[in-house]
């Protein structure tokens, strides 16, 4: 089979990258000997990926370095006390699966048990049949746009909506929407925040029967740039 | 050549101790990460502020929420990924509508076979020096949609793989690879004038 140039360049990341197959690597071969043209572009693209993979190019300038150990120095503090109050959080996390836990910095360790018992009872009381589950607070009017550009979703995009049908998208992309009162409480927890990127929630609430609608009990909503992380 | 990754085992060592309160151990990992990281929010943001920044927001982020990460993740997969929805919020910042438009381009109906292709210098910076190969780099990068920057410096800058790519980015194994070939395509494209030029010069 003849292989044609534009077949070769499809494989030609694969190549680079030591990931085309056998066969297609020996199809791949035979049309560079007979083929100037992919050989060059082929040996332009190995000229890019090692510019790419030189670590002097876009190197962090030394200043940089230096500052960035000021700010962080600056930074530490307190992050390093809220996270010794909340290490007790993980044991006292009896509903959910894939639960973050998340306090605000300012919480003192009384504060933040406060806060726990309170939780911890109330976890007691709706734990027959609540489900908990975390992702974007989103409208379900704008899946489609979130599902091609998740980037622009923000926090006024969310408030402007005019149907305002919340529900929360899960790290698989699935949509769980929430009933009117969920709706009420999310829109009220975000019109609340003082943190425009905090539109990732944490929310627990019922299901009842086949309905995919979930009856909103706790919602909490938390910085996507951490809580969106998968690992 | 960038440094080899770091045993993992060795980097959870650091972290627990890092949570534990030794910041020492928390700077070790700045040490070992920062440059990695630098690299790729510039490829990503465009600009050393937004980079820096990005670099500085990061590691704020992992430090406060350590205790949520989970030893049988890579430390580095982690770090990129916060790294990742870092850059990505402050370019919606700072250029807000414009990533819709910038984001995916209109040319998938092309074919990929680039018109004019001349065999370039193995080392351009041997001819064209050190400072003027990195300017061409980062305005040739600078030129590119976002998706595309997010997947070469995944793959290209940070080295990891097409799987933790995928992982990363919430894309198919497949649709990375497409990607990133598109990506790199157009990346020699917008290199391919100076360093053509020198090319077909010197033959």
């Amino acid at each position: 089979m003849v292989t044609s140039c534009e077949q070769s360049v499809a494989w030609m990341s694969e190549h680079l990258d030591g990931e085309l197959n056998a066969v297609h690597c020996a199809q791949f071969r035979d049309h560079l000997e007979s083929c100037p043209r992919c050989r060059a572009l082929l040996q332009n693209l190995k000229v890019t990926t090692a510019l790419l993979g030189k670590e002097e190019y876009l190197a962090l300038p030394p200043e940089a370095s230096v500052r960035l150990r000021s700010a962080l120095e600056a930074g530490l503090d307190e992050p390093l006390l809220a996270g010794d109050n909340l290490r007790p959080a993980v044991t006292v996390e009896p509903v959910s699966t894939g639960h973050r836990s998340w306090m605000p910095h300012w919480a003192g360790a009384w504060a933040a048990a406060i806060v726990l018992v309170l939780l911890a009872v109330g976890v007691v009381r709706w734990r027959a049949g609540a489900v908990t589950t975390s992702g974007w607070l989103i409208d379900r009017h704008c899946l489609s746009a979130f599902a091609s550009h998740p980037a622009d979703h923000t926090r006024d995009c969310l408030m402007r909506c005019a149907k305002l049908t919340y529900g929360v998208v899960d790290s698989k992309g699935h949509f769980t929407p929430f009933d009117a009162q969920g709706t009420k409480r999310a829109l009220a927890a975000v019109e609340a925040s003082s943190k425009p990127d905090h539109i990732w929630v944490t929310v627990t609430g019922k299901k009842s029967g086949s309905s995919p609608v979930l009856e909103v009990q706790q919602i909490e909503l938390t910085d996507p740039t951490v809580a969106a992380s998968r690992y | 050549m960038p440094e080899p990754v770091p045993a993992v085992d060795e980097d959870l060592m650091l972290v627990r101790q890092a949570c534990a309160g030794n910041r020492e151990a928390f700077y070790t990992l700045v040490s070992r990460y920062e440059r990695r990281l630098y690299r790729s929010a510039l490829a990503i943001t465009g600009n050393a502020a937004d980079a820096e920044e990005t670099v500085q927001e990061t590691f704020l982020r992992a430090f406060e929420h350590l205790s949520q990460f989970r030893a049988e993740a890579k430390f580095q997969t982690w770090l990129t990924q916060i790294l990742l929805n870092t850059a990505r919020m402050k370019l919606r910042k700072n250029h807000g509508g414009l990533w819709e438009s910038l984001d995916e381009p209109r040319q998938t109906e092309e074919g990929l076979m680039p018109r004019d292709v001349a065999e370039w210098r193995e080392n351009p910076e041997q001819q064209l020096g050190r400072a003027e190969t990195e300017r061409l780099l980062h305005h040739a990068l600078r030129g590119l949609p976002p998706g595309y920057r997010e997947v070469i410096a995944m793959r290209d800058m940070q080295m990891l793989s097409t799987q933790q790519t995928a992982e990363l980015l919430g894309m198919s194994v497949a649709n990375v690879k497409t990607r990133l070939l598109r990506a790199r395509l157009q990346l020699r494209e917008r290199l391919a004038g100076p360093l053509g030029r020198w090319g077909s010069e010197r033959g």
